[in-house]
Parts: C-alpha cells; structure tokens; sequence
C-alpha cells in the first residue's frame, strides 16, 4: 500500500514533466506541415516573379531612362516588397532564408540603410561605393555582394532597400519619401555605374529569392523534405517561433518601438518610399495567412486541440493588431517626429503593445506542447 | 508499522528535497539560467534575453539601433548621430561586433582588420607602470573623418610554428608580429608597449556583471597559497566618479568596472563619441586637426541614450547549450575538469541579488570562467600594465556560445588577438599558469582530445 503510494507520488512528479500530454496529433500535424510548406513555396514564388519583372523593368529603363520609367520601377518595387513582408514570418528559425552561413536575408533585407555607404547624399556628392571609381573600378554583383555589412550591419550595398535607395533617393525631413532626379540614370555623373548597380541588384535579388524557393519546391531532395520529414513538435515549433518573433521583436520593437523612441524617421525601414506602414501591414497579413492557413489547415488547428478557446483568442488578437496598424496615419516619418499629433503616436504605441500581445498568446500555444519561442510571460 | 511509515515519509521528503537542489542548482543546457534562449541561426547572439520586461526589451530595441547605427561627423542633417571621430576605429560598435559576435583579426594582404584594437603605451621615466603615448594616446586609431589625418595603419605577419603532440599527431600554430605604418604623429617611442585586443562576442555580459563581487573573489588566490599552481588576481580600477576601486570585470584584462564604463570608453576611444563619463574628444597634444573638429553636442550621446546601449549590451542572451550525446557530453565535462580546464573556466555560478535589471538577479550560469586574472606565459604576454594587471596577465574570457561564432561569423578565430584557428589551437597558446592543464591536454589520446572540443565547442 504504502509501496503504492511513493510510486503514485513518483509518476505524477513524471507527469509533472507533462511529456505524454503534450505530443501533437500525428494526423493534424502532417496537415498542418504540409499546408505550411505549401504555403511557403507559393509565396516565395510570388516574390520570384514580381523581383523577376522588375528586374526586366530596371533592363528597359537603363536603355532608355524616362520619368514614367522611374515611375513604373517605382510601382513595381511596391508590389514586389509587398509579396516579399508577406514572408517575413517564415525567417528566424534558421530555414533557407536565414540558415547560418547559407541565408540570404541580409543580403535581400538589411536595413536601416547608411545611404553615403552606396551613393551620394545631401552635402558629399562623392559619397559611396557609386561614385568611388578608384576604390571600385567596376561595379558588379560580386563586388556589391561581398561589400554588403562589410565594416558594420548599416552598410547595406544590396537587397530591397538598397534598390528602394536608388530609385527614391534619400529621405529629407519635412518631405514626403525621396525625390531622385531622373538625371541621376542620364546626364549627372556616375549615371552608368548607378544604372550598373541597379540592373546589379535586381539581378541580386532575384538570385537570391530564387535560392529560397528552391529550397520549398516539394517532391525534391531539399529542406522542404526534411522539414516535413522532422518531427512535428520541431516543424510547429519553427512556425510558431518565426511568428512570435517577427510579432515581438521585429515589429514591436525594431520596426515601431525604435523609430518612435529615437524620434528618428531615419529608422523607419521604408524610408525612402514612405512605405513603412504598409510593409508593416503585409507582415500582419502574412502572419494571419500562417495561422489559420489557407484552407483552416494552419497551425491555429494544432493549439486548438488542446485549447480551443486559447486559438480563437489568438485569431481575435491578429485582427485586433491588424486593425490598428491600419490605423496609424501614414506617413509612419510625419508620426514619428510629431507632425500627427500625440494621437497618432498612441496610436502606435498600441499596436506595440499589441503586437507584444499576440506574441505572448502565440507562446501561450506553444506552452501546450512544451515548446520554446524566446517570448516573456508578463 | 511506525518505522516503516518513517520510512517512507523520509523517502518522500529526500525525494521532494532532491527535485529542489536539482532546480537550485541549474541546467548546464541553459547555460544563462531563465535568460537563456533557443536559437542557432546566423542571429544567435542577437536575441534579448527570454526574460526581459517590455521595459527591458524597448530599451533593447533601441540600444540595438544605436549599436548597429553609422554615426557621422558633425555637423549632419540628422542631429541625433553626428559627433563621430576625429579619430576613430570604426564608425559604428558592430563595425567590430558584427551581429553582436567576435571579430576577426585579418583583412587581407597582411591588414588588421578593424576589430583588431591596439592599446598603446609607454612605461614611466622609472621604467615601470604604462603611460599614454605623447602624441598618440592610448589606442591607435587606423580611420578618421575627411580632413583629419588616421593615426597609422597596422599590418600582420604570421610566423609558422611547428609541434607535436606526444602521440605524434602533429600541429602548426600562427605568431603574430605587428607592423605599424603609415604613422602621421611622429615616430612611436622605443620602449613602446603594445597590446592587441580582439573585439568579443557580446552574450551574457549582463550577467557576469551580475555576480557578486564577493564570490568572484572567493577565488582569488594571488600568491598560490593553495599551491595548485593556479593564483587568479583581481585588477582593482578607480571609478573615478565614485573616486572608489571596484574589481574590474570587462575587457581582456579586466580593466573596466561595468558595462556602462566599457560602453562609454569604447564610445570614447573607437567611434570618438563623447559621453558623460567621458566628455573629451580622444586627442592628443599634437592632433591640432583632431582638437579643432566641430563637436556634435556636448555630450555627442545622450544619457538616455548611452542607458539604452548599456542595457542592449547587459540583456544580449546566451543561446542555449548545443546537444551532445549524453555520453560524449558526460566525458567531455569530465575530462575538462580532470585537465584542469575547470581550475579557471569555473563552469558555473549563481548571479547576485543585486543587479538593476531584475531579470539578471539570481540566475544559475554556466559561462566558464572566474572573471579573474592569469598568468598565460610568455608566448601570450603583451609585456603592457594595465591597471593592476601585469604584462603577462589575461582575464579568463567565458566560454559560453563558442561554438556558434562560425555561424555568426564565419569563423573562430580564438584568444585576445584571433591568432588560434579554432579550440585546439586556444588551447595549446596557454602557458605559465595554465602549463599543466596545456599538458594534460596534450597527454591525452586522440579521440580523447576530440571530445574535449567537442564539449567546449557544445558550451
């Protein structure tokens, strides 16, 4: 009897430890993997295509430059950052996009960027990698690859922003986005290296999309097989992390809670085309999109075995996010340094402490199997 | 009947007891305790630590920002980041701790790379101490803004040498010999001592500054009287505010107090940032153009903003312990304690309950070191006093996240100057005190040897 009793005490100190309780059923979690991979992979595709057709765009325009030229490349940097946020949640757990060494996030989305890295600015008109022909000879995408974050993590010579530079230019105060003369493609000095950086670049970018997507194509030997060959508490896991922490510390805080606090508009990540806001609803956006997945058959069904009402409160928390972000007047600079009011600025400041909300919640999901998002319970 | 109820009333409380020491004592896979986190990518030294209030992670959202920014020299549209230089080794702190990691000490064509700082220095007229170099101060300082000539330029050469292990397994080390050019000052005095200093990784710092000075110095033996061959001194730095000494804990001869002092005088020395604590631009004497540069403010970084670095550089977390089969990691601890590794990588503490950020109270960490000074022998010597420091004298660096510098950054290049390739390398520069543990580690067979790095690469 008493035997008994030390060993009931001993299996729920084994309990405790909550293992049996916590594994993910076989059947929704192959659904929900599988749905997540295949999500991925169209979504990656969708940032090929549109990186493609700018890419042909930028080959036309350094032919022949014109104002609708800019224009239309302008356009289509939109639409291409635009399907590229809906992804961003698929970083963070060292997948194809980020894996150490391999990933080329920093080379398609470093940001802030330290304009007089690449080009010229108000005031240096020999400033960067552009106009120093002497250092540079040539301008390749060798060369603007391996200068990337060379000497620090602001000295951004590719990707997304580093295109967004040179077809905007530089963000002054009191402006609305950047206002890069089109003589800078035709008769100003250095046009040909700057139109060699950016055929370069787009050239980049689509080599580097393209490297990701790859990597999501099913039926292939690459890590979309061994992602969905992985258990399931890894492969959950990875999803729920690269939500959490794009909610939290990306959105949160690098993207929302630094500009406000620094009261720098140079800190906001769309500076030059004033598009931070609706990049930042993309990422929301996307986020959604993996939680309740397509067809319902996003992760949501997974901590909805276990608690139901804790997945519909997270659904909840994803649009409440989401309808603040739409929310705060755009421009994100004018909010920033004050121009808005102190009504925009709370405005923002709530979907902070939204945003750190649904992470929080996110990880509470998590909990139920045991696993880890680097989120604080408060 | 009454004994045996005893009995198991006895059971159940040892076992109720044991489950609370082993929660007492911590989880050597969480080598940072509740701040630990689950991370190993290319960003593993990026994160906040798990535990941070939103309060602690706003800060380190913008101490982040600042850590990453450009500044620029004054004056500049962007009032905020202007003040950089005259005099500078890099234009931003993760110009040297790229992605919050180590840096690496070659460029190319035998240039220092940037990250790679030299302290200089000139003994006084009675040939002991260190004082700052007349017309260079106490760094060189290889960049500068437009106008301003940079101090001198540094070249490495690497001198081969040759060894063997007793089993006869053979190996090559790299000696470095620095070359300074360039030198715009004037010639450098002849007694000139000189120190390279390697810029670390940045995780966990936080919480060696939160372990109780008094324990560290539990450890403290200077004059061996424990005759193990082992002192372990502490370098006792003036706050000069406080006008009071504190046991130095930051910098590869633990010559400043805290993170706040380290931050500011890196603010100070390498990016020519005025601060508080340290109003004056680094300019010597004879620097007329270093001296007569336009200011970007007075202090050229705020208070709050030099707070924000701070706590960004107190909250950076140690990932979590690479996994190890349990009997590799098993023998691997075992044969680290059993060389003598463990006589100064002390692998684990408890932080105190004093620390302003309450999230790094009372952690059980595994960061392997006793933040104490060392004798390592001549071959390592930089012959340069620092504080109490001698010239044969290194702070034993952590050893936590070691194996993840090649995912950050590429490489591992080890000691305070990133003349050892890898672990193995490290090991075989130490000397003077660290001699017998050197040997032990050469005695070992093979496989054995493998193990070890194995499980220091897992920390």
């Amino acid at each position: 009897m008493k035997i008994l009793l030390v060993f009931l005490l001993l299996g729920s100190a084994t309990s405790f430890a909550n293992t049996e309780a916590a594994v993910i059923n076989e059947k929704t979690g192959k659904q929900v993997v599988e749905a997540y991979a295949k999500l991925v992979d169209a979504d990656y595709t969708s940032t090929v295509k549109e990186a493609t057709e700018l890419k042909k765009m930028i080959l036309a325009f350094v032919k022949s430059p014109t104002e609708e030229g800019l224009q239309g490349l302008k356009d289509q940097w939109k639409k291409a950052r635009l399907v590229y946020s809906e992804t961003e949640a698929f970083r963070f757990y060292g997948g194809p996009i980020d894996e150490a060494d391999k990933g080329p996030e920093g080379l398609l989305n470093a940001w802030p960027v330290d304009e007089a890295y690449l080009d010229y600015v108000t005031g240096k008109p020999d400033a960067g990698i552009i106009n120093n022909s002497k250092k540079f000879p040539k301008i390749t995408k060798k060369l603007l690859a391996e200068l990337n974050e060379k000497d620090g993590e602001r000295n951004i010579s590719t990707g997304y922003h580093a295109i967004e530079f040179l077809l905007w230019g530089q963000d002054q105060v009191g402006q609305l986005g950047g206002n890069r003369p089109l003589t800078d493609y035709s008769t100003a000095k250095n046009a040909d290296r700057r139109k060699a950086a950016l055929v370069a670049l787009s050239d980049l970018l689509v080599d580097h999309l393209t490297q990701v997507q790859k990597e999501w194509i099913s039926g292939k030997k690459n890590y979309r097989q061994t992602f969905e060959k992985m258990a399931h508490k890894d492969s959950v896991q990875k999803i729920l992390l690269g939500l959490a922490t794009l909610s939290a510390d990306e959105m949160a805080g690098e993207r929302m809670t630094v500009p406000l606090e620094l009261k720098d508009p140079e800190n906001e990540q769309d500076c030059f085309s004033d598009f931070t806001l609706d990049d930042y609803r993309a990422n929301q956006v996307g986020i959604i999109k993996i939680y309740e997945g397509k067809n319902n058959d996003g992760v949501k069904l997974i901590i909805a075995e276990k608690n139901e009402k804790l997945a519909q409160s997270i659904s909840e928390a994803l649009k409440e996010s989401l309808k603040a972000i739409e929310r705060i007047p755009s421009p994100l600079d004018e909010v920033i340094t004050g121009k808005r009011g102190p009504k925009a600025i709370e405005q923002a400041k709530t979907t902070v402490t939204l945003l750190q909300k649904q992470a929080r919640l996110l990880s509470q999901g998590a909990k139920l199997y045991n696993l880890e998002l680097n989120v604080q319970e408060e | 009947m009454f004994k045996r109820n005893s009995f198991f009333l006895i059971a159940g409380v040892l076992l109720f007891s044991a489950t609370l020491i082993a929660a007492e004592t911590g989880d050597p896979l969480q080598p940072g305790g509740k701040t630990t986190v689950k991370i190993s990518t290319v960003n593993s030294f990026s994160l906040p630590i798990k535990n941070a209030s939103n309060e602690t992670r706003k800060r380190f959202a913008i101490g982040n920002a600042l850590f990453n920014q450009n500044w620029v020299e004054a004056p500049a549209s962007v009032d905020l980041f202007d003040g950089l230089g005259p005099l500078i080794n890099a234009q931003s702190c993760s110009g040297c701790h790229f992605k919050d990691g180590r840096a690496n000490p070659l460029e190319k064509n035998g240039d220092v790379a940037k990250g790679l700082l030299f302290r200089i220095s000139q003994p006084a007229a009675d040939g002991s101490g260190a004082e700052p170099v007349p017309a260079y101060g106490d760094q060189i300082q290889p960049l500068a803004i437009l106008g301003v000539d940079p101090e001198a330029k540094v070249t490495v050469v690497y001198e081969k040498i040759k060894g063997r292990f007793p089993d006869g397994e053979r190996f090559e080390l790299l000696k470095p010999a620095y070359q300074f050019k360039d030198l715009k000052y004037g010639p450098l005095p002849k007694n000139l001592q000189v120190s390279p200093r390697i810029a670390p990784a940045m995780v966990g710092l936080g919480l060696l500054e939160a372990i109780d000075e008094k324990e560290i110095l539990k450890n403290a033996d200077p004059e061996d009287k424990n005759k193990d061959g082992i002192s372990g001194s502490a370098n006792w730095i003036l706050d000069p505010i406080k006008n009071k000494k504190y046991l130095g804990r930051f910098g590869w001869k633990a010559n400043q107090i805290d993170l706040h002092h380290q931050n500011s005088a890196a603010f100070n020395g390498d990016l020519g940032i005025t601060s508080s604590l340290f109003p004056k631009q680094h300019c010597a004497s004879v620097q007329t153009a270093c001296l007569k540069a336009i200011t970007g403010g007075e202090p050229e970084i705020s208070d709050e903003n030099m707070k924000s670095v701070t706590v960004y550089t107190q909250t950076l977390a140690v990932p979590e312990a690479r996994k190890l089969e349990k009997e590799i990691r098993d023998q691997g601890e075992k044969l680290f304690a059993e060389a003598q590794c463990a006589s100064c990588h002390t692998p684990s503490w408890k932080t105190g309950n004093t620390h302003d950020l309450k999230e790094l109270r009372n952690q059980w960490i595994y960061p392997y070191t006793d933040m104490l000074l060392h004798d390592m022998g001549e071959e390592l010597a930089d012959h340069r006093p620092d504080g109490e420091a001698n010239g044969k004298q290194w702070r034993t660096p952590p050893l936590w996240g070691l194996g993840l510098i090649p995912s950050v950054n590429g490489h591992l290049r080890l000691l305070h100057d990133g003349r050892a390739r890898g672990i193995q390398e490290a090991i075989l520069w130490h000397s003077g005190e660290a001699s017998g543990a050197k040997k032990k580690y050469m005695d070992l067979p093979r496989k054995q040897r493998a193990v070890l790095i194995q499980f220091v690469e897992s920390l």
